[in-house]
């Protein structure tokens, strides 16, 4: 009877143990349990995310050391392209392995604590232990889940940013430099570059980047595979780097795609006198920069050592070498800023006269393409007609300089053929312009064939067509370009160290629609005269 | 512009964390608030 009283006892105390105590047990049970997930799972994302050095590092994707062919860059993944991804997974995985853990674990210790020697006593704790474990697990497993999905909603929502921040950075990028009307151009193939590649700046590395434009590898910077940073646009500072032309591989201008370019390709027949107008051109330049607040850069090294090669030949009164006719010619590039009025690139082409021989070679020259003014040298001792009228002391004197006769073609020859391929381009010449630089002025000025001749365009014209039977070369001139206008030109340096005021002359006009200006008080100056007229602005 | 990462994600790890941190601290502000709410309606209506 006693031991009835005694079971009776027992189940009366085991049922209001779980009618009184069961219930708030077992949810304080749950609760523990999920908050304890929620906290393994931010644990682990801490550990993933910030603790460094991670004790459970996420795998990172190595990217390649060099540019595979497939279009893979050698950089890093933007965090949000492949690696946002591989956090997520790593910190679910991780967590939920430490979750089950400790589901395990408290299962071991329920049966060995709850259920052993004590069982009648403690298996109604054991019992709501149990039950605390599932509801435990199921809620934090629901509320873990949530915390997952929040963090991937974050990532997904951070990548779509980053998507749209990428393409709107571009638009402005873009739409930046079409406001200000800059394009690039390659100096050496002359092909329109959208975008310029990029070498990493490490010196240890030095990689080529091909598109370093916001996206996959990076919104605002992206990390090279060196762990270098590096801007994703010009508007970003990616100008600060080497830029190099993505069709040819060969290096740009330096801060390529910061200031407007001004093409001006130089024309004549062989041994005109190109290269030494050219170099005179960039010469005085210079000069001026320096005397009227002005500043000119050399764009490149191959401008800077050429500039330096021709100018030392120029100042030792020694003739230029001629350009080499093996390969299109690469552009000789300045950055001039005026006083005042924004900065330039100027891309002066000179291309070996021969070429100008040549159809298919000419078609090479796709610089022409962008050029809005064009120069055409004349040197008058390749014309049959002023070559005769020269006295015989005249042209003894003067053989040396003369192109060799058998290379010698006439200025309408080389003139008709490159207005022909500039128009196969499908250049709008009607509305280009053209200078037509009369050179060796400072040669031929005081010859008796050269007298009555003033160094107005007017008068250049009227002895080109009446004295030298040039009427068909200037018909066509005046027929094919919007407008032309004649200038002397004397390629040399006086004794002052300034350059013939006839080159400042001849810029002036040639760069007026480009808004580089130039003024010298002696307009009208030849060449012949010893010294030069001072330059008033710049 | 040559500044050297030593984790080229650190900066971004550490704000998509703050963002998750942030994100969940709300949700379980928002489902304490509606538990209360139930309980209050629940257990101490009238």
């Amino acid at each position: 009877m006693g031991w009835i009283i005694l079971g009776l006892i027992y189940i009366a105390l085991v049922i209001a143990f779980f009618v009184y105590l069961g219930g708030p047990l077992l949810a304080l049970t749950g609760v523990c349990f999920a908050i304890g997930f929620v906290g393994l799972y931010l644990n682990t994302l801490f550990e993933v995310m910030v603790k460094e050095p991670s004790p459970v590092p996420a795998p990172v994707k190595r990217p390649p050391s060099e540019t595979p062919p497939d279009g893979e860059e050698p950089a890093y993944r933007q965090y949000f392209f492949g690696q946002a991804l591989a956090d997520l997974t790593h910190t679910a995985t991780v967590a939920f392995g430490r979750c089950r853990d400790v589901v395990t674990k408290s299962a071991v210790w329920i049966n060995e604590s709850l259920f052993s020697d004590l069982v009648l006593g403690t298996w109604p704790l054991g019992v709501v232990a149990y039950a605390g474990l599932v509801v435990g697990a199921l809620v934090g497993g629901l509320v873990v889940g949530l915390v997952a999905v929040i963090h991937a909603t974050v990532v997904l929502l951070l990548q779509a940013c980053a998507w749209v921040l990428a393409y709107v950075l571009r638009f402005v990028d873009t739409g930046l430099r079409r406001v200000r009307k800059i394009r690039i151009h390659c100096p050496t193939c002359f092909e329109e570059v959208t975008f310029p590649a990029y070498d990493c700046p490490a010196e240890t590395c030095s990689i080529r980047h091909g598109d370093v434009r916001p996206g996959a590898y990076g919104v605002f910077r992206r990390v090279c595979f060196c762990k270098t940073r590096m801007p994703t646009l010009i508007i970003l500072g990616s100008h600060r780097l080497q830029a190099y032309c993505p069709h040819c591989d060969n290096a740009l201008a330096e801060a390529t795609g910061t200031s407007r370019e001004v093409v001006l390709p130089v024309l004549g027949g062989t041994a005109a006198g190109k290269t030494r107008l050219m170099a005179s051109m960039v010469m005085a330049l210079d000069e001026m920069a320096s005397d009227h607040g002005a500043s000119l850069v050399f764009a490149d090294d191959h401008t800077k050592r050429e500039y330096e090669r021709h100018r030392t030949l120029l100042v030792a009164g020694e003739n230029t070498r001629a350009t080499q006719a093996t390969q299109a010619p690469r552009a000789y590039s300045v950055y001039v800023k005026p006083r005042s009025g924004t900065r330039r690139l100027v891309h002066i082409f000179d291309p070996a006269g021969e070429l100008h021989n040549e159809i298919e070679r000419m078609q090479e020259l796709q610089y022409l393409r962008s050029a809005r003014t064009f120069l055409f040298v004349v040197d008058p001792l390749s014309i049959e007609s002023y070559w005769s009228a020269l006295t015989d002391e005249e042209q003894a004197k003067l053989e040396p300089e003369r192109p060799d006769p058998r290379s010698i073609r006439s200025p309408e020859f080389v003139f008709t053929s490159s207005c022909d391929n500039i128009q196969r381009m499908e250049v709008k010449t009607n509305k280009a312009r053209l200078a037509v630089a009369v050179s060796k002025r400072d040669l031929l000025g005081d010859l008796s064939v050269q007298s009555g001749v003033d160094p107005s365009s007017e008068s250049i014209e009227r002895w080109l067509r009446d004295e030298l039977g040039l009427g068909n070369m200037l018909r066509s001139m005046k027929h094919n370009f919007g407008s032309v206008a004649f200038h002397f030109t004397a390629a040399v340096r006086h004794d002052d160290g300034k350059v013939d005021s006839s080159i400042i002359d001849l810029m002036s006009w040639v760069f007026e629609r480009d808004h580089l200006v130039f003024t010298s008080s002696g307009a009208a100056s030849a060449a012949s005269e010893p010294a030069p007229s001072p330059v008033t602005a710049f | 512009l040559s500044a050297t990462a030593v984790d080229p994600f650190r900066s971004i790890r550490l704000t998509v964390f703050a963002v998750t941190l942030l994100g969940a601290a709300l949700v379980v502000f928002v489902a304490v608030v509606m538990a209360s709410n139930w309980v209050e309606a629940t257990f101490f209506a009238g």
